[in-house]
Formats: structure tokens, sequence, C-alpha cells
């Protein structure tokens, strides 16, 4: 028995394809059969967040059409495709600031999750320490491990503890900030939606490396962005959407076969295209 | 969390139940005691010489916007009144003498309707005339719980009119001939106040009539109200009989119930308040307004010139008919 | 919701709104000093202490209601236009916190801002002398506040699921309706007919602000005063507190 489920039914789901979907329901880990022999030799993988046939209309419009992707944990998955293919929606989804209208998702209680918006939008006239501060009272972060908490967040993304208000802040110090506050609360997973939109190359760099420094620590990351080449650089594994489908999965390995995320991308996007 | 929960439906049942416990139902207590106040000056009214006039004698309706209150006087004399809800008669604000199952009853809204209405349209009149003539002054709130109690003598009075003069009031009323299209008020309007000869002709009336009044003199007095007559006498003979008919109604009978209405005002506010409130600027308005004024000073002249006129006054023997036996004396 | 409340309070403050609402309290001032009149009312003049104070009480009140709306109206879906809301809703703070805090921030605006106004006719008060009636005006800057605490209330919660200018509209409404109140009882009677009933049911929703501003200005004058409206405001907050929990946006 693995849980209240008898081995046996785990193998069925396995063999027919489908996934076992009640192992990922009721017991936060999946067993893989490494062999033929059975469950033999196993790699424990954790799905911090399992979609299943995700679907999303707006006015008529399939903006999101039956997506499904397992986000495992440690990873950093990359969401990529073209402008209107459902990405910043399935983000939506998942953080529960839009309804699906069909499918399944599956975040095992108690996981927690950073969020970094494309667009921050934060209050003019506070600093961005007091920005910080706000979030974490929201998220009722002690007051002593607060402060120091703000202060190392503020270091580790390159900002100024200082008195600069958000509205003198640039578009790439904006998305330092939002970066920043997505990690308050030390969250298992960090949706990242376009964290380097509008930064200049440096400091694109800087991000990728923080991000990489994060999947280090153990973060379990879903990112969406244009910049295909700071992608390559982090991700584990992905998708490519078009117009709310998943035209590709495609995995480190695969990008390394067969050239780069870009040959990949115009391969797929260009190919659906024709 | 619950403990929240239960303090707000607490709250919110505290306030449900305070608006029930201090909410008036049935007849407020303003309203009462406008009644007990009304009826307090009933001995005091019978000496004005009104033959069986009593104010006692006739139900009182209170219109709070929903229901009629209706006092019913007690037939012994010192026991309070009944109050009766009933279905409202005339659902519409209206200060009036209305026919109730044959039986003539007073009808006004509840004083917190009406002092709000006078605020709306008697005030602003008030104070337009003030600053174009000078120096207004305005009693105690525009429209205080006296006059309240003033309007049921009044409408009382008209109760008591319809009463004992029915069948002269509806030959009169029948004269008038007033149609579905035109009220009374148009007639006015249209007859009289477009008239520049007969406009002129009243405000003469009026001037004389007010000096007649002010007139410490009785000769000049006499003189005065001849002239009076004389103008009143050519302007009925202008006028068509339905035109005169109304003006005889307006005069006479609205007049001598404003006259009644002053009185128990003068009672309650003092003499005064009561020559601010009544005898103020009398001037020409368009509209029934002025033919109410100008039968109220033939009333209060007639006081001074022939006492007792009050016995002998009727729906067929009105107040100019009066007024020709003091110049006769 | 405390949180929310003080971030969305400090934000009021650093707008400068306040500033505004004094400007508006000093040509009230201005508005009613004048001199020289030859009108009479009560037996002193029009522009004398007792008539402009029940002018000016009557004003404030009026000036209350109208900048609640305005202060309460833009609130809530400005979060949601700007996405501050994203970054709340992942949070797992629950609507009814949000939104609260939101509401309770506005509520507390315009009550300062009618508190400003009202300080201003406390002034006026001294300066003509009258300083004893300063204690009673305390309390009956309470009731005042119920009225003021009562419109932003409601604008706040229709401003969760409806859009700005049908907000401001009811709002406005709501406000001018309870303003004139008594005035539009007498219009109801008058109208009769269909007209009448309508405005029967209306007059029947939207409590009595005038009123409840009334036995404000009986408290500061030494008059009787009359709990029921008092009852009836507090009953329409918490009725249209519980907006708070039925209406919720489905997506942020």
């Amino acid at each position: 028995m693995i849980g209240n489920i008898r081995k046996s039914q785990h193998l069925i789901y396995w063999i027919c394809g489908k996934g076992c979907h009640i192992c990922r329901k009721h017991i936060p880990f999946l067993i893989i059969p490494e062999t033929d022999e059975g469950l033999g030799k196993t790699e424990r993988i954790i799905a911090m967040i399992t979609l299943s046939h995700l679907t999303k209309t707006y006015k008529g419009k399939r903006v999101v059409d039956d997506l499904s992707f397992t986000l495992r944990k440690g990873t950093l998955f990359a969401l990529l495709g073209s402008n209107g293919a459902g990405k910043s929606t399935t983000i939506k989804m998942i953080l529960g600031l839009v309804r699906k209208d069909s499918g399944e998702m599956v975040i095992p209680k108690g996981t927690t999750i950073g969020y970094s918006p494309e667009t921050p939008y934060f209050p003019t006239f506070l600093t961005g320490l007091e920005v910080l501060q706000y979030y974490g009272e929201l998220q009722k972060i002690p007051k002593e491990e607060l402060k120091e908490t703000c202060g190392r967040l503020m270091e580790l993304v390159s900002l100024s503890p200082d008195k600069t208000k958000i509205k003198v802040y640039s578009k790439g110090m904006l998305q330092r900030l939002a970066l920043a506050q997505a990690l308050l609360g030390n969250p298992q997973v960090l949706i990242l939606d376009e964290p380097c939109a509008g930064m200049d190359a440096m400091g694109r760099i800087e991000m990728i490396e923080i991000i990489a420094g994060l999947k280090k620590q153990g973060k379990t990351i879903l990112m969406n962005s244009h910049i295909l080449s700071d992608m390559e650089k982090v991700c584990d594994e992905g998708i490519i959407m078009q117009q709310g489908k998943v035209m590709r999965t495609f995995t480190k390995e695969e990008i390394g076969e067969e050239g780069s995320l870009e040959d990949i991308f115009v391969k797929t996007i260009g190919g659906s295209a024709k | 969390m619950k403990l929240w929960k239960i303090g707000y439906a607490v709250m919110g049942i505290v306030f449900a139940a305070g608006s029930m416990i201090t909410g008036e139902y049935g007849l407020s207590e303003v309203d009462r005691e406008i009644y007990d106040t009304a009826v307090s000056l009933d001995s005091d009214m019978q000496n004005i010489g009104f033959e069986d006039f009593s104010v006692k004698d006739y139900k009182v309706r209170f219109y709070d916007g929903k229901h009629d209150y209706v006092v019913v006087p007690s037939d012994e004399p010192e026991a309070p009144a009944n109050v009766v809800k009933e279905q409202a008669v005339l659902d519409v604000f209206a200060g009036t003498t209305i026919d109730v199952d044959g039986e003539y009853q007073v009808l006004l809204p509840s004083y917190g309707q009406f002092s709000n209405l006078f605020d709306v349209l008697g005030t602003a009149e008030t104070v337009t005339q003030g600053m174009t003539e000078g120096t207004m002054a305005f009693t105690e709130d525009s429209y205080s719980r006296n006059s309240q109690v003033a309007t049921i003598w009044h409408e009382a009075f008209h109760a008591w009119q319809y009463t004992k003069w029915q069948k002269e009031i509806d030959a009169v009323t029948k004269r008038m001939n007033l149609s579905a299209e035109e009220s009374r008020e148009d007639i006015i309007v249209k007859e009289v106040d477009s008239d520049q000869e007969m406009v002129t002709a009243f405000e003469q009336e009026m001037k004389l009539i007010t000096e007649a009044y002010e007139e410490t003199a009785t000769e000049r007095k006499k003189e005065k109200i001849s002239q009076v007559l004389e103008i009143a006498e050519q302007r009925e003979k202008y006028l068509s009989d339905s035109v005169n008919a109304m003006e005889y109604f307006l005069e006479d009978l609205e007049g001598s119930a404003m006259y009644v209405e002053s009185m128990v005002y003068r009672k309650l506010e003092g003499e005064a308040t009561w020559k601010e409130y009544y005898l103020g600027e009398f001037s020409y308005e368009n509209g029934s307004g002025k033919y109410y004024h100008l039968g109220m000073l033939k009333s209060l002249l007639l006081d001074e010139m022939l006492p007792g006129w009050q016995s002998r006054f009727s729906a067929s023997y009105g107040l100019n008919k009066l007024l020709y036996e003091c110049v006769q004396e | 919701m405390r949180v929310i409340l003080i971030s969305a309070l400090r934000e009021r403050i650093r707008r400068k709104e306040l500033y505004i609402v004094v400007a508006i309290g000093i040509f009230l001032i201005l508005l009613c000093s004048s001199d020289g009149t030859s009108i009479t009312m009560n037996g002193e003049p029009v522009t004398g202490f007792n008539n402009m104070f029940m002018v000016m009480h009557v004003l404030v009140n009026a000036i209350g209601c109208i900048l609640a709306v305005m202060l309460s109206v833009k609130t809530i879906p400005n979060e949601y236009e700007r996405k501050n809301s994203h970054l709340v809703w992942v949070r797992r703070i629950s609507q009814t916190a949000y939104h609260g805090g939101l509401a309770a921030a506005n509520v507390l605006a315009s009550v300062i801002s009618v508190g400003v106004l009202y300080m201003i006719l406390a002034i006026y008060v001294m300066a003509n002398g009258y300083t004893e009636r300063l204690f009673a005006m305390l309390p009956a800057f309470c009731l005042i506040a119920v009225n003021v605490s009562m419109v932003s209330l409601l604008v706040s919660v229709l401003s969760i699921r409806l859009p700005g200018m049908a907000v401001g509209a009811l709002g406005i409404l709501f406000a001018g309706l309870g303003i004139f109140h008594g005035l539009l009882e007498i219009f109801k009677s008058m109208a009769g007919g269909i007209g009448g009933k309508c405005m029967s049911v209306l007059l029947r929703l939207v409590p009595d602000l005038h009123g409840i501003q009334k036995q404000a200005y009986n408290l500061v004058i030494g008059k009787q005063v009359e709990l029921h409206l008092l009852f009836i405001g507090l009953l329409a907050i918490w009725i249209f507190s519980l907006g708070l929990f039925v209406f919720r946006r489905k997506e942020a």
C-alpha cells in the first residue's frame, strides 16, 4: 500500500500513460518505476503544482486550451510563447486571480507561493523598504523578523534601503523590488512573470544570476519570459504555447541537442504559423 | 474569529431592536399635543360668537404619508379622545375638510410633514417679499405647532360651514361652474389677474380696507368702508356670475375661516406675533390668497364696527352685506 | 485588514485631499460671515449667529456627505485597475478583509474630512463667544459622522462590483435623497400616483440624513434629541457592511 491505495492501481495508471492523479492528490510525491521490473529503483519526484486539461475562455475566445503540465520541486519551468499565447492567464489561474473554466489544478496543501507580476504597482509615496514591510505585515511576518528580512531581501536584489520613494524608481528597480516582495515569507514556489521586462543588459544578467541562485537554494520556479537567451541559461524544462495550446514541451537536454532554445521556439511557432 | 462574528450579529440585533423600540407608532406625541391644545381653546373660541361652533364636534384626521390617524372626540367632557388608524382617504398632501361617509371631517398632514412644507413654500415667498419691501420678521420656526392648532380650527370652521349651510354652499359652487380642465386658481388668474382694470380696482379695495382697519376715527372708517363697498359693487357688475361666485366663496367662506384661524393664533402667540404674522404687508398676488386676507380683514373690521356679527353671518348673508349695515347706521 | 486600512489612509494624506477639505471649510466661513441685512429671523438678523450656525450645520452635513461619495468612489476600483489586488490576493487575504480594510479607510477619511469642517464650525462658535456649546459639539459630531459613514460605506460596498460612474451616481442619489428627505416626503404626498409611489419606495430605503443632522443640531442648542433616527442610521451602516461579505469579485 502506498498511502491508502494499492500498488497495482498505481501501475495501471502509469501503464496507460495517464499518470496517477490519485497519488498526486493524496500523496505529495510520485513514484515512477525506473525499470520494467516494477517498483524497484525509484526516483522520488515531488510535484509542486500539477495542471490537467486547464481551459479558460474570455468572451468566446479560448485563451487557454487543454493545458497540462507538472511543476516539479527544485526545477525552473519555463512558460514560453508569443504575445497572447495564454501564459499570463495560466499564471493567474494558478494563483487564483482568475477562475478556470474547466480542468484540474493540484497544489499540495501548505505550499507557499511567491508572485512577481509583470507590471508591479506599488504605492508611490512609500520607499522600497516600506513596500516590503507593508507586504510582510500583510503576510503576518513577526515584526522582529520582518525588519531583518526586508533588509536582507533589498540587499539580495541590489536595492538600497534608503529613503528613495517608489515614484522615482526605474522600471528595473521596480522589477527587483517585485522579486524581493515575492520572496517574503521564504515561499517554496516562485512564480515570476517577465521578471526581466524593461531591464537593461546588466540588470538582466544580475536578475538571472539571482534567479539561478534561488533555484540552487531549492526553490521551485515557474517563469515566463520573452528573452529566450536568459531562459536557456536557467530553465530545466518548459512548454511553448500558442493560442492557448501547448505546442511543444522541452527539457534542458533537448535544448542542447537541437541547438538553442531560440531554434526550438522558431521551429515550433514558425511551424504552427504555416 | 467566531467571537467577532457573534459580536457583529449582536450589534445588528441591538440596532434593529433600538430602531423598533424608539420608533413612533400610531399618532405621534406631537400631533396628540396639537390636538389637545386645539380642544383646550374651545371655550375661548365659543366667545367669538359663531353659534354652535366647536372643534370637538368634528373628527380630525392626521395623515402621516401612509395612513390616517383619526382623533375621535369623546362624548364625556373630561375623557381623552380615541385615536383610530384608518386607510388614508386622500393619499396626497392636503390640509382640508373632507366628507367621509356623510360626515365632514378635518384632514391635515402630521406636524412633521406640514412644517417641512411651509419651509419649502411659505418661507421662500415671504423672504422674497421681505427682501424687496424692507425688513421682514418671521415668527418662531417657519411653521409652528401653534400654526397647526390654528389650521385645525380653520378646517373645523369649514366643516361647520358645510354642515350648517350645505345647500347655500352647493348653490354657490354650482354657480362657480368649475370644469375638469380649469381649476379655481386657473379661472382667477385668467378672469381677474389678467385684467388690469380688475387688478387696479382690487388693489384699491385692499388699500382702503387696510386703511379702514387701521383708522381710529369711526366716521373715517365708515367713509373708507363705503368706498370699498362701492368698488366691490362695480367689480361685481363687471365680472361674470361664475367669477363672482368664486370671489364670494373665497372672500366670505375662506376669509371667515382665516379670521377664525387668526383668532386662535392670537390666543396662543400673543398680540405682537399675531400682528406680524397676519397683519403684515398686504400686497396684490395672483391667485386665491388675496381673497382670504381680504375676507379676514373685513371680519376684523366687523369686530370693531358691528359686534355680534358672527351670529348673523351665513353663506347667503356675507361680509359685504354686514359691512353695508355698518355704514348705514 | 488593519494594515490595508493604514496604508490606504496614508495614501490619502499624501495625496493632500485634506487641504481641499480645509479650503472648502474656509470658503464656508467666508460665505457665512457677511454683514448687513434687513431680513430678520426669530428676532435676529439672518446673518446673526444662531441663524448662521443652523445654516452652516446643514451645509457641513451636506458637503460631508458629498465628500464621502467623492473620497470613496474610486478607492476599491483603483486597487483592481492598478492590479495592486494581485499582490494581496496571492497572500490569501480574504476579499472581505481586503475590501473591508479599504472601505474602513474610506469611512475614516470621510469622517476626518467632515471633522475638519466641523472643527471650523467650532472655531466659528468660539469666535462668536458661545464656548458653552463646544462640549455638546463633540457628541453632535458623532451624529454627523454616522451620516457620513453611511454614505461612504454604501459607496465603497457598491464599488466592489459596479463601475465607477454608476457608483458615483448612486452615491450622489443616496446622499441627495437623504439630505432632502423631509422635503421629498412632502413632494411624495403631493405628487401621488406612480411618481408618488416610486418616491415612497426610495424614501423608505434611504435613511433620513437631514433628520440625523437635525438631531445633532438639537444636541448643540440643547433641545431634545430623537434617538430613533440615530438607531436607523446605525442599522443602515450595519446592513451596508453586510455587503462586504456578500459582494465579491470573481477575478482580481
